[in-house]
This record gives C-alpha cells, structure tokens and sequence, in this order.
C-alpha cells in the first residue's frame, strides 16, 4: 500500500479523571496552577462539546472508560441525583464516548485509560492523547508498557489539559476561537 | 438511546438528550428549532421523547456549555 491510500489519522482525545474533576469543578481556583488548570481544562471540555455537536452521530472526539466517567458522576452528583443532575450526566455521556467492554471495566481506573489509547493507537486510524492532570500519569504509563518489555516507549502523547488546549488551538483554530468567544461570557457575566 | 430513570420521568418513554449544533439538525428536529430566534452556530440541547412519533425540544445554551450545564443542574 503506498502512502496515497493512507487516510489521514483522526485525533481521538482519552480522558482521565483528573481532566473531568477541574473541568466540572463549580469552585475557581484561588491558587495560579490551579486556576489554569481548571480554564484549561474547561476550555478543552467546551472544545470537545462543540465538536460533538457537529460531528456526525457514531463519530468520536472523545473517550473515556466506564470507570472515570461513572466515578466522575458519582462524585458530580453523589448518590441521589437530582433530575438535572442526571440529565447533564446523559448529556455528557452523548458528547463522550463511554467505553465499558467487559474488557475494559474489569481494569484498574488507571488502566483502562491506557489500554483504550494503545488499542486505538495499534488498530484504529486514530491517534489518541491522554488527557491527564496528574503528573504521575506518565510514569504510570511508562510502567504499564515496561512490565512486558522494559525498553518499550509510550508511542501517544500524554498532554496536561493546558498542553492539550495549545494543541487543540493549532489543530482546530475556528473551532478555538467560537470556545473562546463563549467563554468570554463566563467572565462578563459572574 | 439512554433511558432516563422511570421514576424521574414518570411515564415509560425513552429520552435522549444531547447538544447539537442547529445547522446540522435536520427533518422535524430542524422545524422546531427554526420556530425560534437561532443562528446556525448556536448550540442548542435536543431532548427527543420518543413515544410512538419522536417529540423534539430544543434549548438554546448561552455562553459556554460546561458553564451552562453546571448552572442548568442547580435550577
């Protein structure tokens, strides 16, 4: 097969639990990381809300395992939802795909989100990015790929929710600018 | 499609809800929202009911979608 006949790999954004915990936190943070931690991450949230929101129903700009996001919604919502609370549960669960295969829901938190990028990285024409706010992320990374052979590398990036929103700028400009333009109005308005 | 809690609803009816953009509704969907002020690049949340015919509900969201779902499940 010649590189012609090569389709353009899609970007596929996987996310952690840290990533939904500052992007839903109700709270601006005081302290200077955090708080851009937390606009990063809303940002990218908002980023990946408004590109569902075009995209053909069945295609994905971002994943997660049925772990992160049902202990997200736990914590989101606590054990007795309110009607609200649970239609906005719905809502996100529309605009990101929740993985929950028998395959995937039987690992550790942390491990499912690392076998979910290295099986769309290895059979998919996906190109996924961790999205992650830990930084201890990557080293769990690299333990996960040095168990079975220790020189083997991490072959996606892992990107913090600010490193992501930089690439999503580069990667979708029209769509960057409509998210800052609405976001605006998160600061006019409170 | 997500089946809400039957208690929440109240009545057996699948629900699904989800944001869309207003130019990429079509049929029925489309009509409805065209019945308010909405331009092509709005983002509206579409709660489709479906019973026997789908029943389509459109919800304009104003400013940023995180900020308004937040504000949205405290109402």
């Amino acid at each position: 097969m010649g590189d012609a006949d090569v389709q353009p790999l899609e970007v596929i954004l996987v996310l952690c639990h840290s990533f939904f915990h500052d992007a839903f936190c109700v709270q601006r943070p005081v302290d200077e990381t955090l708080f851009k931690n937390w606009l990063s991450s809303r940002f990218v949230a908002n980023l990946i809300i408004e590109r569902q929101a075009e995209l053909p129903e069945g295609s994905r700009f971002a994943v997660t395992s049925d772990q992160v996001f049902t202990s997200f919604a736990l914590k989101f919502h606590g054990q007795k939802p309110s009607y609200r609370q649970k239609e906005i549960v719905n809502i996100l669960r529309n605009s990101i795909y929740v993985i929950n295969s028998p395959s995937i829901i039987k690992l550790s938190i942390d491990d499912s989100v690392l076998v979910i990028c290295d099986t769309l990285y290895s059979r998919s024409n996906y190109t996924p990015i961790l999205v992650t706010n830990i930084p201890k992320k990557r080293e769990k990374a690299e333990e996960f790929y040095r168990k079975k052979d220790p020189k083997a590398k991490i072959p996606y990036q892992i990107y913090t929710a600010v490193e992501t929103q930089a690439y999503l700028r580069g990667r979708f400009p029209e769509l960057a600018a409509i998210v800052e333009r609405r976001m605006k109005m998160l600061f006019t308005s409170s | 499609m997500d089946k809400l809690d039957k208690k929440l609803l109240g009545k057996t009816m699948s629900v699904d809800i989800r944001i869309r953009k207003v130019k990429v509704l079509q049929g029925r969907a489309k009509e409805v929202a065209g019945k308010s002020k909405l331009s092509p690049d709005d983002l509206v949340i579409v709660t489709t009911s479906v019973g026997s015919l789908p029943e389509y509900k459109i919800e304009k969201i104003d400013g940023d979608p995180v900020s308004f779902l937040l504000k949205r499940s405290k109402s």
